[in-house]
């Protein structure tokens, strides 16, 4: 117990005996699981909502609005508490509570967008020609945020696993016996003067795969489309922090956090 | 600018009418409620149940109870704890000094660090300095809050042998003991906010510095210091102060966690543990109050930045 890295346990043992290695990597397991699901599931209930929303208008697109505002409004780790103890610890329903909490910010993205191609030419032109709802949802406005989505995506996806790990760590995500990062950390606090590998490991871990997603969005943006490169603030990524104001209650400061997320041509980064 | 005012506090008190109607409702209609929890462990009879939920108005519908509850929140009262029978709003007003006292301390920490380095990274773009800066600002923005406290907790447990002190002293009992006990969580979350506010703090840096006032400036043979610390800084303020306004929700957030982990008794603690415990009168008056900090924060700073920058009034983002 407590047996520091050998070549017997290559990263240690924890206070129960068990190999650090390969609970941490089991814990990319779960980290990864609820990130793909709440990330894949608040993708597509979000985009499907934030372009109805857009494209309906008038009473549902102030339904749902002032529905996505009133969840933005609460701080996401306390609406995750709120959530999660509801629920009760498991895996499943840490899925369920980040579902909730992210689904508006993917919702924002594609009412922006869907309310922006409304308007276009070829949309009016599909519709003269008896294109139906459905049809133009799915073939003219769909495809047009693609870009957008997925980059989101990717940004949010690193927020997910940090909100996981950290209700993990505050003891209601994943229930003891499941191995995760979060769960680690809290487990190795009582042990960190004896058994500091213990923290490190996932900690090490956890920061390795956020900085990734990180990068795989910023990539992701640059890639897809530069010319909607301005398009998705870079700081979506801290969602988790809740920076972006809901739109309807702070239309000045959002525009003002758009504008300062979306830094003058001659500021991008220069190649050594 | 009147209108504007009024529309937002509008859409406010909606949202919050909202949020209030959901966090009631759902916190209702879990199984297992406070009254089941308590008498579990007791073996108590269905009729002792019975009479506990009547005590607590937990056995009349949904609606009737949100009603009343409105109805007495509108009279400053917002229920009592279940556990400790005290009135909600006294729990948590006497934590809120604690939870600002070191929220502040974690914005100021990180607004220093952040237009700091925002600065030096925007006088010397492209230079080593700038690159160096944009990687610590990144690595930050990467790792969590939560995990830069327990590193440096490691850390400073490891080399130095020192940990924070068990018991929580505030500020006017014994500074020291304060200091020491806020120390590492106001550093994790003021880093936290430190790479925006470093990013943001350059970009505008930047932008002051191209423009046509400075020139004119340096060419009227300032110092090179003062027209950066006075005239391109200064220019450049005013958009990290959004920022700061901003940062309050991820402050916010911040203090539930880093509460907990060191110990430090203020309203973050009191929501988590009152989420533990299922103490409904303490939960659901806690998100309300923190929802309620929220939007009203944002709904001041968006009419602050209106009135700082007609521009954004009358722009695109009003329709």
């Amino acid at each position: 117990m407590l047996e520091p890295p050998s070549s017997r346990y290559l990263l240690g043992t924890d206070d129960l005996g068990r190999d650090v290695l390969s609970r941490a990597i089991h814990g990319a397991s779960t980290s990864l699981l609820v990130g793909v699901v709440t990330t894949g599931v608040s993708l597509v209930l979000g985009t499907a909502l934030g372009v109805i929303s857009g494209y309906a208008g008038r009473a549902v697109d102030l339904v749902l609005q002032r529905i996505m505002d009133a969840i933005q409004a609460v701080p996401g780790i306390v609406l995750l508490l709120f959530i999660a103890v509801v629920l009760g610890p498991s895996v499943q329903n840490t899925i369920i509570a980040l579902t909730v909490v992210i689904t508006p910010s993917f919702n924002r993205i594609a009412r922006g967008e869907t309310l922006r191609v409304r308007q276009e030419r070829y949309i009016e032109s599909a519709r003269a020609t008896g294109a139906s709802t459905v049809r133009i949802l799915l073939r003219h406005v769909l495809p047009n945020m693609f870009a957008q989505v997925l980059t989101l995506g990717s940004l949010i996806f690193a927020g997910v696993i940090i909100a996981e790990s950290a209700l993990s760590f505050l003891g209601i995500g994943a229930p003891p016996p499941t191995p995760s990062w979060g769960g680690m950390l809290s487990e190795g606090v009582r042990y960190v003067e004896r058994a500091p590998w213990i923290i490190l490991v996932p900690a090490v871990l956890l920061s390795i795969g956020v900085f990734s997603f990180n990068l795989l969005g910023d990539a992701l943006r640059d890639h897809l489309d530069p010319r909607l490169a301005r398009r998705i603030p870079r700081s979506a990524a801290r969602w988790w922090g809740m920076r972006r104001p809901p739109s309807r209650l702070a239309p000045s400061l959002a525009a003002a956090a758009e504008r300062a997320d979306d830094p003058p041509a001659r500021d991008r980064p220069t190649q050594p | 600018m009147i209108g504007y005012t009024l529309r937002r506090l509008g859409y406010g008190a909606v949202v919050m009418v909202l949020v209030t109607a959901f966090t009631f409702v759902i916190m209702r209609l879990i199984p297992g409620d406070a009254v089941a929890l308590q008498l579990q462990e007791t073996g108590a009879t269905a009729d002792e149940v019975a009479a506990m939920r009547a005590e607590f108005g937990l056995d009349v519908p949904v609606w009737a109870q949100l009603g009343q509850w409105v109805a007495d929140a509108v009279r400053g009262d917002f229920g009592t704890s279940f556990y400790t029978g005290r009135p909600v709003v006294e729990m948590f007003l006497d934590r809120v000094p604690v939870t600002v006292g070191f929220g502040l301390l974690a914005m100021v920490v990180g607004a220093v660090l952040g237009i700091g380095l925002g600065v030096v990274a925007a006088v010397t773009r492209g230079s080593v300095t700038d690159s160096a800066v944009r990687v610590f600002a990144v690595t930050f923005l990467s790792v969590p809050h939560f995990v830069v406290a327990l590193l440096l907790l490691t850390a400073f447990a490891l080399w130095f042998a020192w940990s924070p002190p068990i018991v929580y002293a505030s500020p006017t009992e014994d500074l020291g003991s304060w200091l020491q006990q806020v120390a590492i969580p106001v550093f994790a979350l003021g880093t936290g906010g430190m790479a925006g506010m470093a990013r943001m703090a350059r970009s505008s840096m930047l932008e002051s510095l191209g423009s046509d006032y400075i020139r004119t400036v340096r060419a009227k043979g300032v110092h090179e210091r003062t027209v950066i610390l006075k005239h391109a800084l200064r220019n450049s303020t005013i958009a990290v102060l959004t920022l700061l306004g901003l940062e309050l929700a991820t402050i916010l957030g911040g203090t539930v966690i880093l509460e907990q982990m060191f110990a430090i008794p203020g309203t973050g603690q009191l929501i988590y543990q009152a989420v533990l415990d299922r103490d409904y009168p303490v939960v659901v008056a806690c998100t309300i109050f923190y929802s309620a900090l929220f939007v009203l924060t944002i709904i001041v700073i968006d009419l602050l930045y209106a009135l700082v920058d007609p521009r954004i009034r009358t722009g695109r983002a009003l329709s």
